[in-house]
């Protein structure tokens, strides 16, 4: 099994046994290596949220998933 | 001035805030804290001083390190973290804490749409319901998860991704966030240091290089642990050639629980452990052939084990009646086959392969026999080498699955860990509500004490495998888990600004007691001609030989089909106790061995929490996983409770004691569809 690894995908050749030989190539990441901007875009937190739940990414990022109140059974 | 092996270089630093590991957890808590740090530095100009310290290179370290092909919990616009909570409950037998994972379920998505932000190829469905890879989805333009794209399920809570380098990724984030003067890479950390003057607070950690001569002290108010769960401490079952090879990436030595428990920290559920059932000897992941190829297991002569067997499932109430078994139950029911003689297990991938041709064009086909090797090559090369080294096209050929040797973690299918402080407003108990008797006195009440995922040990917080009772968290949940203990973390050493934590040992007693393996070597050496040979110290090797023996023969590992009893425990506590005493003479020749002799250390003390939880819950909570054959069934009106324990690091006694479970979401929904 040989690998080549490039900076947007990943390529195999397997061989096996019998000889049969097979070709894969898969996608790694769609962003430039070294490029994450991790705060680009991102809000500034508050000291004063510190407590809130959730991540400082809230409000922004869609995935706070609040849930149905009438699901906790001891509130 | 540089430290040789003889003298190795002591290096100190003071510092607010350090995150032992650099795995998933430790990367959420990395990015989530700087950003905390960041606003704190420009509200107020005070500046907090953080370091991450890894074993490994972050890159490419903890259990994601060779890639994934699936994210495991991805909630999604349709499910309610409630769902998610009640089904981490049924699959871990009922004793799970809700707080925690209703509070990791409505959290992770938010990690995971960064994920995708950064870069991880993440599969869509399109509006004709066809399926795009990562790549590709991005290219026709189908929306990001943020904004409404639809992912691929392989299951209720799965998607698919294209995962080579998630880790790399996520990794690079996180280093980002950090900026590189703030990671110590390859450093293993051998211990955390409690007060002087208040043993129930945390001090500092302190470690090893694995590259130069060189003992690393940290003192901090607050410390992250999360090192990831255990492998190794049971004979795995591929041995001489094959050592190495086991479900469990091999690197993750149960740190994690050695160290807290020696802090002092409250454990929880060490009794529950993690046997999944996997293609054989390479361990290659089932997920994607079980969820999304729809194929079915069956015993060697063809017949599905889940329906022969599944009166069986009736002998667990109400567990057995969920609509999805937990997975335990689904070990049980393929272990009698085994242990009845009708093995080899097949997952039948010719007759899904066959079926899924049927409905799709050649190109789709094409693509499926794609997906299938790239669920592999993504996450477990070794399983691929034995594919084509035994001429195994799956299309034609059926592979053979085998329950493995028990692994403990906190984060995929366990729940073993660190009890930990969880949120306050899901209605969890607190410390006016009642609880079971025997609850040491020094241990708070109620599953709140001001910080989330601090552990009982203040200043010490955890996350991902480190966080007991909860489990089913996986990549994703790990990763927003450590975000959610980064807040907390914060808030604690702003809320402490007058702490200023004294060792309880000497930098002096700390660095000897790191290098004492080191010593043993170069004291005894030459008392023989044979470098492995020597009445006076043993190798590393050979101490963790002696440990996985004793765990399977006595302590349910695959010798005895994973039985156990009280009378075995009790020998097992004997010679695991001798175990301990012997450990102090492990030899370290060489940096590398050093690590070793200190992993070793950890999965002794992880191995000892598990038998001793095993030997006191008098019952058999997970059927498939473990049997205690002296109490061979469940035990809802005695055992429906955590068991947890503290360890004493002076006396090296363990005591463990029952806690209360209570329900915050009604798990009676999961029986009522299974009922008729
Ligand atoms: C075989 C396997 C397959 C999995 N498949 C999937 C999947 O398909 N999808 C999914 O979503 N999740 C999957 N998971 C789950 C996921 O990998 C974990 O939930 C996650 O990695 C846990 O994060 P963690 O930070 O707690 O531990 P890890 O990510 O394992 O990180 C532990 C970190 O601690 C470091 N460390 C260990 N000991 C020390 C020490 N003494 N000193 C310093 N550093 C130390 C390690 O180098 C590493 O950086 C899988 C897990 C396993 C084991």
């Amino acid at each position: 099994m040989q690998p080549l690894r490039g900076s947007d995908s990943i390529m195999w050749t397997i061989k096996f046994r019998n000889g049969t030989l097979k070709r894969f190539k898969f996608p790694i990441r769609t962003t430039a290596e070294g490029s994450i901007d991790c705060y680009g875009g991102k809000p500034m937190p508050k000291m004063s949220e510190l407590t809130v739940d959730g991540v400082f990414t809230r409000s922004m990022m869609g995935g706070f998933r609040a849930g149905n109140p009438a699901e906790l059974i001891r509130k | 001035m540089a430290g040789t092996f003889e003298a190795p270089e002591v290096v100190y630093e003071e510092l607010d805030i350090l995150l032992v590991g650099g795995g998933m957890a430790c990367c959420g808590t990395a990015y989530e804290m700087m950003r905390w740090a960041e606003a704190l530095k420009a509200e107020t100009g005070k500046e907090l001083k953080i370091k991450l310290v890894d074993k490994a290179a972050m890159d490419r370290s903890g259990a994601v390190a060779q890639g994934l092909s699936a994210i495991n919990t991805y909630i999604g616009d349709k499910q309610d973290p409630a769902d998610y909570a009640r089904m981490v409950s049924n699959d871990l037998m009922g004793i799970t804490r809700d707080d925690l994972a209703y509070d990791v379920g409505r959290n992770v998505d938010d990690s995971v749409h960064l994920f995708e932000e950064w870069g991880l190829p993440i599969w869509k469905t399109d509006a004709e319901g066809v399926r795009h890879d990562g790549a590709e989805a991005q290219k026709e333009g189908l929306p990001a998860l943020k904004d409404g794209g639809q992912p691929v399920r392989s299951g209720k809570w799965q998607i698919m991704i294209n995962g080579e380098s998630y880790k790399w990724i996520v990794a690079e984030a996180a280093k980002k966030a950090l900026g590189l003067d703030r990671i110590m890479e390859r450093v293993f950390i051998v211990h955390l240091i409690n007060d002087k003057n208040d043993p129930t607070r945390i001090a500092g950690a302190a470690g090893f290089s694995v590259r130069e001569n060189k003992i690393y002290i940290y003192k901090a108010k607050a410390v992250m642990l999360a090192a990831g769960g255990c492998v190794n401490l049971f004979r795995p079952r591929s041995v001489g050639e094959g050592s190495g090879r086991a479900w469990y990436p091999v690197w993750n030595a149960g740190s994690t629980y050695a160290m807290a428990a020696e802090a002092g920290a409250e454990m929880t559920m060490m009794e529950n452990r993690f046997v999944p059932a996997r293609f054989k000897d390479g361990y290659g992941p089932v997920g994607a052939w079980f969820l999304l190829f729809k194929a079915k297991a069956a015993n060697a002569y063809g017949e599905d084990y889940m329906t022969k067997n599944k009166e069986m499932l009736n002998d667990y109430p109400p567990y057995g009646q969920a609509a999805v078994p937990a997975s335990c139950l689904r070990n049980h029911l393929m272990l009698k086959e085994m242990k009845e003689g009708r093995g080899p297990i097949y997952m039948d991938t010719v007759t899904a392969l066959a079926k899924l041709r049927e409905a799709l064009s050649p190109k789709e086909v094409k693509h499926l026999e794609a997906e299938a090797w790239e669920d592999f090559l993504d996450m477990c090369i070794g399983q691929c080498g034995i594919w084509v080294g035994e001429n195994i096209e799956p299309e034609k050929k059926m592979s053979e699955l085998m329950p493995t040797e028990p692994y403990l973690l906190g984060s995929h299918s366990g729940c073993c860990g660190i009890w930990v402080s969880g949120p306050t407003d899901l209605g969890a108990p607190t410390a006016a509500d009642e609880e079971l008797a025997g609850v040491p006195e020094h241990l708070p009440r109620g599953w709140n004490w001001g910080y989330r995922s601090m552990t009982t040990i203040k200043g010490l917080f955890t996350a991902g495998d480190g966080v007991g009772a909860s489990g089913h968290k996986f990549s994703s949940g790990s990763h927003a888990e450590g975000r959610l203990a980064a807040k907390g973390m914060v808030k604690y050493v702003l809320d402490n600004p007058d702490i200023n934590p004294e060792f309880d040992e000497t930098t002096e007693e700390i660095a000897e007691a790191i290098w004492k393996p080191v010593r043993n070597f170069l004291q005894h050496k030459d008392y023989t001609t044979a470098i492995d040979v020597n009445p006076n110290y043993i190798t590393p090797k050979m101490l963790q030989f002696r440990l996985q023996k004793i765990m399977d023969e006595y302590v349910a590992g695959v010798a005895t089909y994973y039985n156990t009893n009280d009378k075995m425990l009790e020998k097992a506590e004997e010679k695991l106790e001798m175990l301990k005493e012997d450990s102090q003479k492990m030899r370290a020749k060489d940096l590398h061995e050093l690590l070793r002799a200190w992993e070793n250390y950890h999965r002794i003390l992880t191995a000892e929490a598990h038998m001793k939880h095993i030997q006191f819950r008098e019952e058999s909570r997970y059927p498939g996983f473990y049997y205690r054959t002296d109490k061979n069934f469940v035990d809802e009106t005695n055992w429906h409770c955590f068991v947890n324990s503290i360890y004493d690091k002076k006396s090296k006694q363990w005591t463990c004691f029952k806690r209360k479970h209570v329900d915050l979401v009604d798990k009676s929904k999961l029986f009522k569809a299974a009922a008729h």
